[in-house]
């Protein structure tokens, strides 16, 4: 006779797996009914006024005891993002240009008919030494955007660091 | 035995994994948000792959560890590959919006990550509210996308069967969010949290049940322990990329309905002419089918395919390989080198 060998915990996750559906099923449909609907659209109002009232509140006290808010500082914050920014725009302009260099590079050195040899010959060093600058100038735009990333980082937890103690 | 297997659950729990182990390198930053590279040790496609994951959760879901990454398996296959990992966002941040996110974060990226591979084309693939956002900077900015993935990616919103009164409320304007959202700047982890589980499951405990059903199997312990962590791991969205969410996307409906604008430009979806896969899952209450197959009919793409696969939200892309039919695509679509 074959032996059929029963595993508690097999049959505890189906049944709680079962269990665990009906219960959803029956909260999501408790849940979508218009009554809470109207109930949670009937309390968003007074519980922004609330909000409000907090925070001009926290805006005044924090005034008068010479505190930044957390809005001061996410406006700081927001400063040194839009430095990053234009950060990015210039090493992406310097990029545009260093591929510009290239081509011309390229253009003289399959095409350099009527211009003088040593003109000729002057171009391409002149244009290797205009991307050094900008590959410089790229290094020196990523170590600002560093500088930049760690001071933002610095006065973010500072912030955090107010919010706790407080 | 029951003894043992109830210790290993215990312990179990209080597993803190690390994740995110693939070798990887940033090569942009800005704000929050980062550009990872991940090499492959031995390139065989010329098209690197561009991730997009969604804002609600953090990005390790596609590299949970060895041998349960997607990161990985696309290195191991041969495909260079770069993530736009978002980051967490801040109170400062409030003001960012899904604009933002497209234009000064991934698209921004992208040219960052055509500038690092050299390469003119790029397989883009989203998941999740990401594969939303994928489809949206496919429509607005189509030049340099092959090929387009869109995993488990919400784009109709025109029913949601479980809260469909809630639906019609927010439809009708009887519940209005953006006050609220205004005075909170940011909608907290907690909040995405509880939000994401009272539509998925109210009630959730299955997955504890699971763990001690499994609790000899060190392999499993290791993989749940991962999992759970990602489960419980959300991030705070910024209150004006939540608000558009809620008005433009689900309100008004307007990937499916027209109208969406990404600073006042219109977003026409015709403009996708990428091939197109989009796959979607059987079993997933957060995101059924339903809400991802209309993008087939919005694109102009020649080569197109949706593909249902057997499975939930996230399991798909936590394991050691890429789904089959994803595989073969991706192959058939990348040039080998």
């Amino acid at each position: 006779m074959a032996q059929v060998t029963i595993d508690f915990f097999e049959l505890l996750k189906k049944g709680g797996n079962l269990l665990q559906y009906r219960l959803n099923n029956s909260i999501k449909k408790n849940l979508n009914q218009f009554s809470l609907i109207d109930f949670t659209g009937s309390k968003t109002n007074p519980l922004v006024n609330r909000m409000n009232h907090i925070q001009k509140f926290t805006e005044q006290m924090t005034n008068y005891m010479n505190l930044p808010t957390k809005t001061d500082i996410a406006n700081t914050t927001q400063l040194i993002i839009q430095s990053e920014e234009k950060i990015d725009q210039l090493d992406d302009q310097l990029y545009d240009v260093s591929i510009m260099l290239n081509e011309i590079k390229q253009i003289l050195l399959t095409q350099n008919s009527g211009i003088t040899e040593s003109y000729s010959n002057s171009l391409p060093v002149r244009i290797a030494e205009q991307e050094e600058i900008i590959r410089t100038l790229q290094e020196e735009l990523n170590q600002a955007k560093e500088l930049i990333f760690q001071q933002k980082k610095h006065t973010l937890s500072t912030n955090t660091a107010s919010d706790q103690a407080m | 035995m029951a003894t043992n297997r109830i210790t290993s659950f215990i312990k179990a729990l209080n597993i803190d994994p690390d994740v995110g182990l693939s070798k990887r390198y940033a090569i942009w930053k800005k704000n929050k948000a980062t550009l990872w590279y991940y090499p492959s040790k031995n390139k065989k496609y010329k098209e690197p792959i561009y991730l997009i994951y969604s804002i609600v959760n953090k990005p390790y879901i596609l590299d949970l560890g060895p041998s349960m990454s997607l990161i990985e398996a696309f290195s191991l296959a041969g495909y260079d590959t770069y993530l736009i990992d978002f980051g967490i966002p801040g109170f400062e941040d409030r003001n960012m919006s899904m604009d933002d996110y497209i234009t000064k974060y991934i698209h921004q990226g992208f040219k960052r990550a055509i500038r690092h591979s050299g390469e003119e084309e790029f397989t883009v693939i989203g998941f999740c509210l990401g594969g939303t956002l994928a489809s949206i900077f496919a429509a607005f900015d189509n030049n340099h996308i092959k090929n387009l993935i869109l995993a488990v990616s919400p784009i109709d919103f025109a029913s949601f069967p479980d809260y469909d009164k809630w639906l019609d409320a927010l439809k009708n304007q009887e519940i209005q969010i953006d006050e609220i959202i205004d005075k909170a700047g940011i909608v907290p982890p907690e909040a995405i949290k509880y939000g994401t589980r009272l539509i998925v499951a109210p009630v959730a405990y299955g997955h504890y049940l699971a763990l001690l059903h499994n609790a000899t199997k060190d392999k499993y312990i290791e993989k749940w322990s991962r999992m759970n962590k990602w489960t419980l791991d959300h991030i705070p969205v910024t209150g004006a990329a939540f608000k558009q969410i809620m008005n433009d996307w689900i309100r008004d409906n307007k990937i499916v309905e027209g109208g969406l604008t990404v600073y006042d430009e219109l977003i026409d979806f015709n403009n996708i002419k990428s091939n197109l896969l989009v796959f979607s899952t059987m079993h997933d209450p957060l995101v059924p089918s339903s809400l991802c197959e209309p993008i087939m009919d919005l694109v102009s793409s020649e080569d197109k395919q949706f593909v249902l696969f057997e499975g939930g939200h996230a399991g798909l892309v936590a394991k050691n390989h890429m789904p089959e039919p994803m595989e073969i695509w991706l192959k058939e679509h990348s040039t080998e080198l």
